[in-house]
């Protein structure tokens, strides 16, 4: 992930976009757990919300797979037929996210 | 994944407004405040602003938001859309309600305005910016500050700029469409629905709340709960709170806690999701429900007094009589010389007072009329106000009474009680003298119209009495008709005078009102059903005692009444057969039927009352004369009993020469 050219896309110092994506990430990891339990008790307007929430800082943030991943969720949420491959997909997304950021932090 | 900014902008300006973004046109500080549950979009916004000089304070939510505006007064206030308890546009419109922020520039940040238009002007914003990439974002925010100087927002358009791109999204539509919905519901409930936060901040009320609670919704939101209470209630609501919901519900209606002059039951249920722990509260107003049963409450106490005070009425004039009968029977035997002769006429005296007094009690409990006749008010008034006038010199009294008055149906006595009760009344309003108007007219149901009370239909003999004393404030006015009640001293009267003079109305069907000021007078308004039977004129009572030599049955269970009644009529020179009930009554009576003349049946007596026995005799007689007698006045029964027949009524206690007269009134048919 060029980190550099995303926080330059949105106009932003690297060092001022990695905050936002490590404040990102914390968020995120809430909106999962949230997501994660609204599955277990079939709330689908509560896992629609965790979405939504993902998805819009996510589009905030240029991060567009999340977003789409999000977005993906969020959709079928509410048609209340959701995918767990998608959410699986989104985890991982996040978690690569999380391990750039990591490398990134590192090299910085 | 687009960012539109929409600020009212003149037609064919819009790329003039594009190029001041960078032309660094704005350089004035501003007092910004950020609402958005997002810490991201608070982040990159706060930065964003700092970095332009601005002054920044950020609120996760409308309660936050509400807390900061208390103290802090920002120029420009950026709000989302969708938060937690109170939603964007909600806020909006609380803010713009707000008299020291009426003029603060507001601007929708929201991921649904790029879904769906936003009316933001509806809701009291100024501009909108749809949620998209930050770089966009922040041209989007950086120019609707530079708008905010110039704060253009009439007749301008207000189209999402770039609107046209997007394509509404059905989730989104569907999410605010069902919010809707509820809306519609929760407004259109009879029930007030308050939603607070944990710490008890009320972050929703629908219509009814707002009506039942009387403050109005931009101060009502995001205040505490607690506070709209006063302290004594606090402690009862924090336990019921406590409860969650586990009161039944009428252990809150039962006891409503007071708010803004209203009775008010309420209700809690706890609300958990994720995110927050809330409680919604449900709140009834019943208040007139509490009126009604406290009404219920004294109809039912006024009842109970009334049988209570009937009862007692009875056994009393019971005893009466038996005090009568003997001192009528020993002063028989004596003459005006006897040493005793003053002293039994005193206690006859006394025991007339005993049941004018008795007679107070019934009048007020209502047990209907002694002694229903048709007669003439005017002659009753005439007469009862000639009386009291040589009594109370100091008062002048004037007469207007209508020639062609109706005739009445009811019992001489009771009127005339009904009379001097308010004469006296009038008397004692009027300490230095005064004048006492008396005024009879004729009238019907359909002017009686603006009455409390609904009048039964057709002719009503209507009397005033009106005095020019010092009046009553509103509260004795409301008063003065219950039972012992009385503005006089204790002891020095009974508190009955106007309770039965009421009773004594409505038992004649009648309706009675006062209306007083104080200083200016009290009038006392009477209206009486008309009869449409003749004034039958009254016979005099004979000065001469009324013997017979016929014989007479005695049917009572009072060894009392037994006693001293058989003594009576022997002195009047009846024959005198004894009964001490109904079954014995019977057996003798169909002994001697051939022999016995005329029964005098007591009314209230165990076992077998006088109402089935009187049906057993008849059954054996049809042509059995009957005198019925009380210790209860006329009531519903007695009249019943006459209608099957009976020949007459005589209240106890009765005196020896009463007594005389009435039997010869049934003897002869008269």
């Amino acid at each position: 992930m060029d980190v550099e050219a995303l926080a330059e896309n949105l106009g932003l110092e690297k060092h001022e976009y990695m905050k936002l994506l490590s404040l990102f990430l914390e968020t995120a990891s809430s909106d999962m757990s949230k997501l994660q339990s609204a599955i277990e008790e079939k709330d689908a307007q509560k896992a629609a919300v965790a979405a939504h929430s993902i998805k819009g800082a996510a589009g905030n943030l240029r991060l567009i797979k999340i977003h789409e991943n999000a977005k993906e969720i969020e959709e079928d949420a509410r048609e209340k037929c959701l995918e767990a491959s998608a959410v699986q997909e989104l985890k991982e997304n996040l978690e690569l996210l999380a391990e750039s950021i990591q490398t990134q932090f590192g090299s910085a | 994944m687009e960012s539109q900014v929409s600020i009212p902008i003149p037609q064919g300006e819009k790329i003039a407004a594009e190029a001041m973004i960078d032309s660094g046109a704005h350089h004035m500080k501003k007092r910004i405040l950020l609402v958005d549950n997002h810490p991201v979009v608070l982040k990159f916004m706060t930065n964003l602003l700092e970095k332009e000089g601005h002054a920044v304070r950020t609120a996760g939510d409308g309660v936050s938001a509400l807390d900061i505006l208390k103290t802090y007064l920002p120029d420009v206030i950026f709000i989302d859309l969708i938060m937690p308890y109170i939603s964007g546009d909600k806020l909006c419109r609380i803010i713009r309600r707000m008299p020291e922020l009426k003029d603060v520039y507001l601007v929708i940040l929201s991921a649904i305005a790029a879904e769906e238009k936003v009316d933001f002007a509806k809701i009291g914003a100024d501009a909108c910016i749809a949620k998209g990439p930050f770089d966009k974002m922040a041209k989007h925010v950086l120019f609707a500050l530079s708008q905010s100087n110039q704060r253009l927002r009439d007749s301008l358009s207000r189209e999402i700029l770039g609107s046209e791109d997007i394509c509404p999204r059905q989730i989104t539509k569907e999410l605010l469409t069902s919010k809707r919905h509820f809306e519609a519901i929760l407004g259109n409930m009879s029930e007030g629905i308050l939603e607070l936060t944990h710490n008890q901040r009320i972050v929703y009320a629908n219509p009814t709340a707002f009506l039942i609670i009387g403050i109005p919704e931009e101060s009502l939101l995001g205040s505490n709960f607690m506070e709209l209470f006063s302290g004594k209630y606090r402690k009862r609501i924090r336990d019921m709170m406590d409860a969650r919901g586990q009161l039944p519900d009428d252990i809150s209606k039962s006891a409503p806690v007071r708010l803004n002059g209203k009775e008010i039951s309420l209700n809690f249920l706890p609300v958990q999701d994720e995110a927050h722990e809330a409680t919604i509260v449900i709140m009834n107003d019943v208040t007139e429900q509490k009126r009604m049963q406290a009404q219920l409450q004294e109809a039912q106490k006024m009842e109970a007094i009334g049988t209570l005070a009937g009862g007692i009425a009875h056994d009393f004039n019971n005893i009466l009589m038996g005090i009568q009968g003997n001192a009528s029977l020993m002063l028989l035997d004596v003459d005006l010389t006897h040493p005793y002769y003053e002293r039994l006429h005193t206690i006859e005296e006394l025991v007339q007072s005993g049941s004018q007094l008795t007679r107070q009690i019934l009048g007020y409990a209502r047990e209907g009329k002694y002694e229903i006749r048709v007669m003439n008010l005017n002659q009753i008034v005439q007469e009862t106000s000639e009386t009291f006038g040589r009594a109370k010199k100091d008062i002048t009294i004037q007469r207007k009474l209508a020639q062609d008055l109706f005739a009445i149906e009811g019992d001489r006595g009771q009127i005339q009680q009904v009379l001097l009760s308010l004469f006296v009344n009038a008397w004692q309003a009027m300490g230095e003298g005064g004048e006492l108007f008396i005024e009879t007219m004729n009238t019907n149901q359909e002017k009686m119209k603006d009455k409390v009370y609904k009048p039964k239909r057709g002719d009503y003999v209507l009397l005033t009495i009106t005095d020019t004393g010092v009046g009553m404030d509103k509260k004795t006015l409301d008063r003065i008709f219950d039972p012992f009640f009385s503005t006089r001293e204790m002891g020095r009267g009974t508190g009955l005078g106007l309770a039965s003079v009421y009773g004594i109305i409505k038992g004649h069907g009648g309706y009675i009102d006062a209306d007083s000021r104080e200083g200016a007078g009290t009038t006392f308004t009477i209206y009486i059903p008309a009869s449409k039977k003749q004034v039958i004129a009254k016979k005099p009572l004979s000065a001469q005692v009324m013997t017979g030599t016929e014989t007479v049955l005695l049917v009572d269970d009072e060894n009392m009444i037994i006693n001293v009644g058989k003594d009576i009529l022997k002195t009047l020179g009846y024959r005198v057969l004894i009964a001490r009930g109904g079954k014995e009554a019977i057996e003798i009576y169909r002994a001697n039927r051939d022999k016995i003349d005329i029964v005098i049946l007591d009314m209230i007596m165990p076992e077998m009352g006088g109402a089935e026995t009187f049906d057993a005799l008849k059954a054996i007689n049809p042509e059995i004369r009957v005198l019925l007698s009380s210790g209860y006045s006329m009531n519903s029964q007695a009249e019943e009993i006459l209608q099957r027949g009976c020949n007459g009524f005589i209240q106890k206690p009765f005196t020896l020469n009463q007594l005389a007269t009435k039997i010869r009134e049934v003897l002869t048919g008269d």
